[in-house]
């Protein structure tokens, strides 16, 4: 019999997770039942309870510096899975207020994607604290199976459809790659488990091996796939144009926060051998960077613009990923890992609460007839409706990186993570790409402040309480949090 | 090393030996009578040649569906008892619990399914209003390979190249 303080430690490592699996068990079973014919209104706000209880949970979970792990050592309780798992389930709050509104005005109003969402979360969360490979791939495909079906949830629409195959091809591909690596990583080092493989690199001399050299090209091929690092990052505008623009907003927080919490985690394990690796993610990084912000340039559609913004945005996250070996410069010890981990997550929190808010006012905007998604759909938008031309353009400008917003905070601690780190040349090359994307951004702001409309007036939306409420709660965290960023950190207890 | 894997290699042999004889010796050894409908490819019982975007029933694919998910996991009891039985009694309701859990997510879409209705073959259930009344207008009937079950005459390449169908009087011979 294992001993019973041993399971009650590993179930209350989970405890979020079983307490989002419940709610979502709830919801799909008393939707076929209880509530078959009743107010659908009762499905997103079961999952909202339910999101803020394993949000309780979490933060109640204590706090320990490191070194801490449950079920044999599989699942690392430390301030990286927390603050992550913070971070993912701020994001489904968000997106359970967009789905509302969203699944409502389209007519897609259905329990299951709020049971997709809530699965794919506590696949997220596993993601982000998984402490061995074989957890992270679970984790990784819980995730994305949700993912899949939420992209094809407006089914009988052939974008979604198309968008749902597309990404669950390539997804598979992704997947496929992910797991060669860890094979092959497994085989190198003879263990899974990321702090046993830290031990053994450590600690072995000479050159790493081909088999070696081969598992961490596979994993970073697989770990690009699903963070949408070019030359990675096919799939992504196509998906994020064709699937539900609530859905969009989930995806696009989700699993970039899965994807970089367990780029963390991996390539922290690779650390002793990272003279092998760190070429290839600063080559990758430059590439997302420029790529990401050139390609943005000339959409004309807000979704794949966003899309190609969140290309970019993982390309300044793999600034902090390529400062995360910097572990003594000119041989003294140096916070550079500290850093970069500190500033990856406040810059994912930032990414969240404005690429979400940037697609709530699209959602906000939608309705049954009217799936706006066009820049041309925000045509005088200032006029018709002030308020959310206001948020839209807020967003923007905190996507640009301009003070005082969070964005301009995240993107400061990546930038001083990564001269901290001595990675000058990434630091050049984001602070240029971050200027050329300031363009496509406020062209978004033109267009909605500077031209008339041209089009007929819309059926008016039939529900708007839970976008607008997500809006301003985005809104509201990017201000304060982009004046006070040091309060973002005494909430989620991060930073040094 | 590899001396462990020899089992595999003798089972290797083995398999490809007994599985080969027999496709070779009924190869030599069968009588061949060949019909138009035996020596058409076989596709699941479905026609293999034709349009792909013909009406077929999928009830039957979502209960194949359903029945796979629940047969792989009804599987993994057999293994689970096999050790349940022969573990120390100290852990044996540590056991139990776990696959209390497991059979709880199992039940949990297994009700989840009941109630959504994807086992109800046809009772019960109105049919739903069509919007498009053109889906009811003739179309060419949905045949199976193994529907026609009259005589079966071979085709002689000398009648102009089509199949032989006057003996056929079957109501499955249509092509």
């Amino acid at each position: 019999m294992p001993d019973k303080s041993v399971i009650i430690g590993d179930m209350q490592a989970i405890l979020p997770m079983i307490v989002l699996w419940v709610t979502a068990s709830v919801i799909a079973l008393g939707d076929v039942s209880l509530w078959k014919r009743g107010n659908k209104a009762i499905n997103p706000l079961l999952a909202i309870v339910g999101v803020l209880v394993a949000f309780k949970f979490l933060v109640n979970t204590p706090r320990v510096a490191s070194g801490a792990t449950a079920f044999a050592k599989s699942l690392a309780i430390d301030p990286l899975g927390q603050i992550s798992g913070i971070a993912l389930l701020v994001t489904a709050v968000l997106s359970i207020l967009l789905a509302w509104t969203y699944l409502k005005n389209r007519g897609l109003d259905h329990a299951e994607y709020y049971v997709l969402l809530l699965l794919s979360l506590t696949g997220a969360m596993m993601m982000a604290s998984a402490n061995d490979l074989i957890v992270l791939f679970l984790g990784l495909e819980i995730l994305s199976f949700g993912l899949y079906v939420m992209a094809g949830f407006a089914r009988t629409e052939e974008r979604s459809e198309e968008a749902s195959v597309k990404y669950f091809l390539l997804g598979a591909f992704g997947s496929a790659f992910l797991l060669y690596g860890i094979a092959l990583v497994y085989g190198a080092t003879q263990s899974t488990n990321l702090e046993q493989i830290r031990a053994t690199l450590s600690s072995s001399s000479g050159a790493p091996g081909p088999m070696l050299l081969a598992g961490i090209g596979l994993l970073i091929v697989g770990l690009g796939f699903k963070a949408a690092i070019v030359p990675f990052h096919q799939w992504t505008p196509d998906v994020y144009e064709g699937a539900p623009t609530a859905a969009t907003a989930y995806m696009a927080g989700a699993a970039k926060i899965g994807a970089f919490a367990a780029m963390l985690r991996v390539f922290g394990a690779l650390t002793p051998v990272a003279a092998s690796w760190l070429p290839a993610i600063q080559i990758l990084a430059i590439v997302t960077m420029v790529f990401g912000n050139l390609l943005a340039v000339t959409q004309t559609n807000v979704k794949r613009l966003l899309a190609y913004s969140s290309i970019a945005h993982a390309g300044y996250l793999l600034v902090a990923i390529a400062a995360l070996p910097s572990e003594t410069v000119n041989g003294i010890a140096s916070n550079a890992p500290d850093l970069a981990v500190g500033g990856a997550l406040f810059y994912l929190f930032a990414y969240v609460f404005m690429t979400l808010g940037a697609f709530g006012v699209l959602v906000y905007l939608s309705s049954k007839g009217r799936d706006v998604q066009h820049v041309n759909d925000l045509r005088g938008l200032a006029k018709r409706e002030p308020a959310a031309a206001y948020a839209m353009m807020f967003f923007m400008l905190s996507l640009g990186g301009i003070p005082p917003t969070m964005g301009f905070m995240g993107k400061w601690q990546i930038f001083y993570a990564a001269v901290t780190g001595q990675q000058i040349m990434l630091a050049i090359v984001m602070a240029l790409t971050s200027a050329m994307a300031v363009y496509y951004y406020l062209r978004v702001v033109w267009v909605m402040c500077f031209e008339e409309t041209t089009e007929a007036a819309a059926p008016e939306p039939v529900a708007r309480t839970g976008a607008m409420a997500a809006i301003m709660l985005a809104a509201a965290a990017t201000i304060v949090f982009g004046i006070a960023p040091n309060l973002l950190n005494a909430i989620t207890g991060m930073g040094p | 090393m590899l001396s462990g894997y020899l089992p595999m290699l003798v089972m290797l042999v083995l398999a490809t030996v007994i599985a080969g004889s027999m496709v070779i010796g009924s190869f030599f050894l069968g009588p061949k009578k060949p019909s138009r409908f035996k020596s058409e490819s076989y596709e699941c019982g479905m026609t293999p040649v034709g349009s792909a975007r013909e009406r077929f029933p999928i009830k039957f694919y979502l209960i194949a569906m359903l029945f796979i998910i629940f047969d792989i996991e009804t599987i993994f009891l057999y293994p689970w008892a096999v050790t349940f039985r022969d573990s120390v009694k100290s852990v044996k309701m540590f056991y139990l619990a776990e696959m209390g859990v497991f059979v709880l997510i199992l039940f949990v879409g297994y009700f989840y399914i009941l109630g959504k209705g994807a086992l109800d073959w046809d009772e019960g259930r109105e049919p739903e209003p069509v919007a498009d009344p053109s889906i009811f207008k003739p179309r060419p009937p949905i045949r199976f390979g193994n529907e026609y079950s009259g005589p079966i005459q071979i085709a002689s390449k000398s009648e102009s190249g089509t199949p032989a169908t006057s003996a056929a009087a079957g109501p499955g011979k249509r092509l």
